[in-house]
């Protein structure tokens, strides 16, 4: 269990990352200017930009990290993988064909049907991978690169439908970035976190019971088959409703619950939320680089890829992967 | 108390056939049999992994010690006794204080306390078996249903193993353990259950069932037992 002194400062990292993320971006602010802005003086772009533009986006790349790292964490105890996240397993292809239909075609909110094809999708792959069972390692993520790309396939086509204006719209959201924050969104997808989270949150120790396998769970005296329906369908909505918004991001739902395994151990008691912490801390640093440091606004993805990709070579070098 | 009868059938194959077993506070039933004769099955079917035809009668819920656990995460000793109160503790909860006092005394039991912040997956085979009994006590169990625990482990810690089930066993445990070696059961059992394809071949004292004849037909090979300072001894010939 990680020490007291550690557990502060990683849950503390997201709140002022969040607070220093308000005063940097790329039109220039003083702090004092922020600062005003953030207490309610309306005068001047500095409430705008602030308020408006800042706020939103830092907002939903926290709750972005968070539950994508989250619903990693949930999926790979769950399914006793340390290879799987949201987007290996497909869960994020199959959201990303549900809000493009939602976009392209219904011109409504895209978290339902994002919801909706993220659960079957996590369902698809679940069926395929299993043998009598158990779900072998390899088979369960071989099984998630097919429905993966089943729906990026089905995804092509929507795109194909599409008239040009929505076609423009779909491309850019699935680009993978947190540019076009605005409120809506936010509100959107705190209230699907909220949701998700905390029902993962408080059955979180179960899922230790859970990752040592059926038979053992069973001898134990817990019955996983309906654990497992509440841990697909949470971490389902978690990874969902971020996809919905801002499209696929990468990575971060593989790394982070290895990072915070690393440094903190595999208990899910303590593993759920130090994996929100760090999630949502990761993100943000990697959306402030996109937004602040870099000459032209690359979408946080890439961020995230180029920075996952090398850590997951090193683990598979290390041999030993948890 | 355990009591049952059972039969159990993979698909269509009849795996145990009509395979009675009782056991009464205090004592050791040891299950002896070759491999594949549905020593591990018996074992599951009695832990309610496998359900089987026939009946079981219990009292309380019994705590199984598997052979191996899954390896996937490296939880510590003390995460990993703790998850044997996983019945007691509803799916919103997690442990509490008293849990984790239980789970320690479970540690202190079976003599691994030192062990408790260690990976479980970075102790010995024969720790590792004394870990998954300590998670079998943490869960409140009074039936212990051991999947043979010496298999693998070096001679010192086999002995380490079944000396702390026997002492269990004089605490008041009731304790059923699949085992391959004769002289084990003689050395630390009470009653034998003679194993072969699913068949009950004898059923009994240690004493009584652990015979040259009994033994020659449930292994088919030539064997002797002699008596050395009072300790009966089965020498393979």
């Amino acid at each position: 269990m990680p020490s007291k002194k550690w557990r502060f400062s990683i849950y503390s990292a997201p709140f002022i990352l969040f607070f220093i993320s308000l005063f940097i971006g790329k039109y220039p602010l003083t702090i004092s200017e922020v600062a005003s802005a953030l207490f309610g003086n309306k005068e001047g772009i500095a409430y705008v930009i602030v308020w408006d533009i800042r706020m939103p986006r830092v907002l939903l790349a926290i709750v972005g990290g968070a539950s994508l790292a989250v619903a990693g964490a949930v999926l790979q105890g769950m399914f006793r993988n340390p290879l799987v996240s949201p987007s290996i397993l497909g869960i994020s292809a199959g959201a990303s064909f549900g809000a493009a239909i939602a976009i392209v075609f219904l011109s409504i909110a895209p978290y339902i049907p994002a919801f909706s094809f993220a659960l079957l999708a996590a369902y698809m792959t679940y069926s395929i991978a299993k043998v009598r069972e158990n779900i072998p390692r390899l088979s369960l993520v071989l099984s998630g690169i097919i429905v993966a790309s089943l729906f990026s396939a089905m995804l092509y086509v929507v795109k194909y439908l599409a008239d040009p204006y929505h076609l423009a719209t779909v491309v850019y959201w699935l680009m993978g970035s947190f540019n076009y924050a605005h409120w809506n969104q936010v509100i959107g997808i705190y209230i699907a976190f909220l949701i998700g989270f905390t029902l993962i949150y408080c059955s979180r120790w179960h899922l230790n019971i859970v990752s040592l396998g059926d038979e053992e769970a069973k001898a134990l005296g817990v019955n996983v088959k309906n654990m497992r329906f509440m841990y697909i369908s949470a971490s389902a909505l978690l990874a969902s409703a971020i996809t919905a918004v801002c499209g696929i991001i990468g990575w971060i739902g593989l790394i982070v619950p290895h990072i915070t395994r690393m440094a903190f151990g595999a208990d899910h008691k303590t593993l759920i939320p130090l994996s929100a912490a760090v999630g949502a801390t990761l993100m943000l640093a990697a959306d402030d680089v996109v937004r602040v440091v870099l000459p032209y606004e690359l979408p946080v993805s890439v961020i995230t890829t180029l920075l996952g990709i090398p850590f997951f070579i090193y683990l598979l070098r290390r041999g030993k992967v948890w | 108390m355990v009591k049952a009868r059972i039969s159990f059938y993979y698909g269509n194959k009849k795996v145990l056939h009509d395979v009675r077993v009782d056991v009464a506070r205090g004592e050791i039933l040891a299950i002896l049999g070759p491999n594949g004769s549905g020593k591990t099955t018996l074992i599951k079917c009695l832990a309610g992994i496998l359900h089987p035809e026939g009946e079981i009668i219990m009292d309380g819920f019994p705590g199984y010690v598997p052979q191996m656990p899954p390896s996937t995460f490296p939880y510590s000793v003390l995460e990993m006794v703790i998850m044997g109160r996983a019945r007691h503790i509803g799916l919103w909860d997690i442990p509490t204080e008293k849990d984790y006092i239980r789970a320690m005394n479970a540690l202190k039991m079976v003599g691994i306390v030192h062990l408790a912040h260690r990976p479980y997956t970075e102790i010995s085979g024969g720790e590792l078996r004394l870990v998954l009994i300590a998670r079998a006590l943490t869960s409140d169990a009074r039936i212990l249903l051991l999947d043979e625990p010496t298999a693998h482990l070096d001679f010192k810690n086999s002995h380490r193993v079944l000396k702390v089930i026997r002492k269990l066993a004089n605490e008041g445990y009731e304790v059923v353990v699949s085992m391959h070696d004769p002289n084990e059961c003689i050395r630390y059992a009470d009653k034998v259950l003679l194993l072969n394809q699913g068949k009950v071949k004898a059923y009994g004292p240690v004493n009584e069932i652990i015979t040259q004849e009994n033994l020659e037909s449930l292994y088919g090979v030539n064997l002797r037992i002699e008596n050395v300072n009072g300790t009966r001894v089965v020498i393979p010939c």
